[in-house]
Formats: structure tokens, C-alpha cells, sequence
């Protein structure tokens, strides 16, 4: 995760970084800026990195999830006369969705930490634009040395998640599809 | 997580027919589209590190000129990549082998025996993967302290270990359960005592569990930042530094020095180890993953 961060914060670097170098070679000048600078940018700029850095997980989840559905129900959905849209939401959407329940809730512990992605390429700036909850204790706690304070906001967190959880598990309920 | 994979077939098992309509087409675009996405990034830190400070700044999309191999030397050396790969390595190592050891002595005596309080024991062991990293972050340090663990190698390495335990100790729990009480039986009939069971028997019996929890505990300990940076404050600690701790230190001090082909050397050697080994356990990562979702 570390790596992912001074990779990107490379990337996104204003005048060696790979994007504006690419916007530069398309002629698109106008539309490079310093990325991390702008706190319009810089929020939106760690969304894309944890998007990029989860995404391979997820699909080795899914992966994994959609080989142990059994052929045959596919040839049966095709006998049938499912199209491919009604068997990817009528069959593997369903068989997969325990998978998807995990993955949902995983994921927004991952972005509410969120901690070295945000410490690392931008330290939550310019000024509070891209600040997260994790960087947030961090700096409580140990760069103003308000112990207490940041041990209060760890409960918070806490809770935050685990209601976040709850909420995303119960929305989503379903049926359990018995194989 | 480090472990960045171009998409596997994830078309295989949705392709019913094979006909190459326009909706194949687009979705096969996006696919490659995305691998590219994915690998671009770890290909231009792999060919940067091999370019001239100069050539970094001005022409991000060009090769190099000639390789620098020298950077790699520059990094290991003189920006201590090579101290903090030691320290990360030594730590983890430490970490994996206390977590494996004592994860499956738990597991197999929770699994496997009958005592007083053995659900309390397990509960309290599986409670521990509720708490994030971060509600414990503040008591964590203060107790590493008053320890005077603050900073040395050690001390990460017993908390790496705290923090593993759980995991550890319901899946291989889980793992016990499934193993044949059979062969427990036979062996004690033969005279065996516990020890010998479970290092002779069962510890071989229960190797693929522990392959895959151990993959995963590797990832974690080997990925892990916030522990590092809170832990390993105060006097003479950055010799003490692990890599991922190391490389964000150099990504900062890069900036002022100006050395950015040992920037990008230090990341290409940090990136090589969970690469090497996601390609080696690909298929026990999988497989593992696959065995989490049943439980």
C-alpha cells in the first residue's frame, strides 16, 4: 500500500509525473495542472488510487466465486433462452452475491482508514481537502500529542464502521440461493 | 494490497456462446483497456529507474537513453533500500514464524480438545478481528513504551504477531475441525503422546491451511504502515526502519535531494518480493480466497 502511494504521488507529480506528461503529448495542455495542488483535484485524485489499487483483489474474489458455479446451470439458463444480460442478473449475480455482501463491506473499511494512500500522497492537504479519518487520529495523536482526543476519535471510528457494516448488510439482504 | 493482477478470464465461465457480436467486443476493449491501466504505472517505475534525473523531470513518456544501473546501487546503498529490506524481512519473518507457531498450537487445542472455558478462549480470539488497527493505535503505543519496545525490531514483531493471531486462529481453527479424527486416534493408539501428535501428525495433516493463512498473514505483515510509523519513533529508530516506512521517507527527502533514480530503484526493488511471490502462490491465493467466501 505504500508503494501504491509513492508510486501515484509520482504519478501524479506536475512536471514528471506520467498524466500531465500524457496530456502534454496529446496536446491537451490546458488540462494539466498540478493534480495533489488543487483542492478541487486532490480528494478525487486518492479515490482514483484506491480504485486502481482494489480493483485486482476484487476481481480474483470474483473470479474465484464465479468458477465454483456449476456449468451446467449456465447451460440450462442457455436452453432456457437466457440472454447474456438475464444470465449475468438472474444466475451469476445471485449465485455470487454472498461474495458481494463481503466485498461491500470490506471496501468501505478499507476507504473509511484509508490511512497510508491519504498520509502518503498528500498528508489530507492543501489544507483539509483530502483529509480522512485515519490520518486525522494520526495527527491528533501524534503530531498535537492529544492523546485522549484521538483515542476518542478510534471509538468513533469504530462505530462508524461497524454501523456502516450492519447498515450495508442489512440493505442488501437476500434469499440465499442453495446450490 | 500490493498485488496488482492484469484481470484472469473472468469471461470464461459467462461465455455461453462464442459468437464475436459488438458486446463482446466492447467488453474484451475494456478489459485490455483496464490491464493496460493496471500494469502501466509498475512498468514506468521499472523503466524510470533506469532512466537520468534529468530525463525523469523533463520527458516522463520517454525511455532511457542508456541504463542506469547505477541508480539500483545508489538506492541499496547510499538511500539504505538495502537496510530497510533486511529490517522489513527480519520483522517478518519473525512475525510469521511466532504467528504460524503459535496460531496452530490455539487452533488445534481449541479445535481438538474439550476444557473449561475453551469457548471463551475462542470468542476472545475471534473477537480480536473485530478491532481495527486503529481503535487500539493510541493505548498501542503507550503500551509499547512502558515496555521500552519503542523503535526496536521485537517489539514490531510481537505486535505483527498480536495483530495476525486472530485470523489465524479461526481459520486454522476451522481447519482442525475438517481434518479426520481417525488418524488422531490411530497415532495415540501407537503410543504417541500430544506433542508428538500434533508436530508429527497433524502439523503435515493441516499444511495446506496453514499455506494459505500464511500467505495472507505474509501480505498483511509485509503491507503493513500505520503499525511501523507509529512504532518506530524516537532515537535511532530509522535504522531500524522497514521498507515501506523507508521508501515513503526517501519518496519525501527525494524531493529536496533531487535523486529521483534511486527513488524510483528503492520502489522497483520494494515492488519485486509480493510480485515474485503473487506469481509463485497465485493459485493458493485463489484457492484460499474461494475457501474464505464458504465459511
Amino acid at each position: 500500500m505504500a508503494i501504491v502511494g509513492v508510486l501515484w504521488k509520482e504519478m501524479f507529480a506536475p512536471n514528471s509525473g506520467l498524466i500531465n506528461g500524457l496530456l502534454h503529448a496529446a496536446g491537451l495542455d490546458g488540462l494539466a495542472r498540478p493534480w495533489l495542488g488543487d483542492p478541487r483535484f486532490s480528494f478525487w485524485c486518492l479515490a482514483i488510487v484506491l480504485l486502481w489499487s482494489n480493483v485486482g483483489f476484487y476481481v480474483v474474489l470474483f473470479s474465484a466465486a464465479m468458477q465454483s458455479i456449476p456449468r451446467d446451470i449456465y447451460e440450462a439458463a442457455l436452453l432456457d433462452g437466457a440472454g447474456r444480460g438475464a444470465t449475468l442478473f438472474r444466475v451469476t449475480v445471485p449465485l455470487v452475491w454472498d461474495s458481494i455482501q463481503v466485498a461491500w463491506v470490506y471496501l468501505a473499511i478499507i476507504a473509511i482508514d484509508a490511512f497510508a494512500v491519504a498520509q502518503i500522497i498528500t498528508n489530507g492537504g492543501p489544507g483539509y481537502s483530502s483529509d480522512v479519518v485515519g490520518l486525522r487520529l494520526y495527527k491528533t495523536a501524534f503530531d498535537e500529542s492529544q492523546f485522549g482526543y484521538a483515542s476518542a476519535i478510534g471509538v468513533a471510528m469504530f462505530f462508524l464502521t461497524l454501523s456502516v457494516a450492519a447498515v450495508f448488510l442489512r440493505v442488501t439482504r437476500r434469499e440465499r440461493v442453495e446450490l | 494490497m500490493t498485488a496488482v493482477l492484469s484481470p484472469p478470464a473472468v469471461t470464461a465461465p459467462a461465455a455461453p456462446s462464442r459468437r464475436l457480436g459488438g458486446f463482446s467486443v466492447l467488453s474484451h476493449a475494456f478489459l485490455i483497456g483496464w490491464a493496460v491501466l493496471t500494469t502501466l504505472p509498475l512498468l514506468w517505475a521499472v523503466v524510470s529507474s533506469l532512466k537520468s534525473d534529468n530525463e525523469i523531470l523533463t520527458d516522463p513518456w520517454g525511455l532511457p537513453a542508456d541504463l542506469r544501473w547505477s541508480n539500483f546501487a545508489r538506492a541499496w546503498n547510499d538511500a539504505h533500500i538495502g537496510r530497510y529490506f533486511l529490517n522489513s524481512t527480519i520483522v517478518v519473518a519473525g512475525a510469521l514464524v511466532l504467528t504460524m507457531l503459535f496460531g496452530a498450537m490455539a487452533a488445534y487445542v481449541l479445535a481438538r480438545y474439550r476444557f473449561r472455558g475453551a469457548r471463551v478462549v475462542y470468542f476472545a480470539f475471534v473477537g480480536g478481528m473485530m478491532f481495527p488497527v486503529f481503535l487500539a493505535l493510541v493505548p498501542l503505543f503507550f503500551v509499547v513504551r512502558n515496555l521500552g519496545l519503542l523503535g526496536t525490531l521485537p517489539g514490531l514483531i510481537l505486535v505483527y504477531a498480536a495483530y495476525s493471531l486472530p485470523f489465524t486462529v479461526f481459520f486454522l481453527t476451522a481447519f482442525f475441525r475438517t481434518l479426520p479424527t481417525s488418524v488422531a486416534e490411530a497415532a495415540m493408539v501407537d503410543g504417541c503422546g500430544h506433542f508428538r501428535l500434533f508436530f508429527q501428525v497433524m502439523l503435515p495433516m493441516a499444511r495446506p491451511g496453514l499455506v494459505s493463512v500464511g500467505i495472507f498473514t505474509f501480505l498483511f505483515q509485509w503491507n503493513q504502515y500505520v503499525l511501523p510509523i507509529v512504532l518506530m519513533q524516537g532515537e535511532g529508530a530509522e535504522k531500524r526502519w522497514v521498507l515501506a516506512q523507508g521508501l515513503t521517507a526517501l519518496a519525501v527527502n527525494e524531493g529536496y535531494q533531487g535523486d529521483y533514480g534511486a527513488l524510483f530503484a528503492g520502489m522497483t526493488i520494494a515492488m519485486l518480493p509480493v510480485l515474485i511471490g503473487y506469481v509463485i502462490f497465485h493459485r493458493q491465493v485463489q484457492s484460499g480466497l474461494a475457501a474464505g467466501q464458504m465459511r
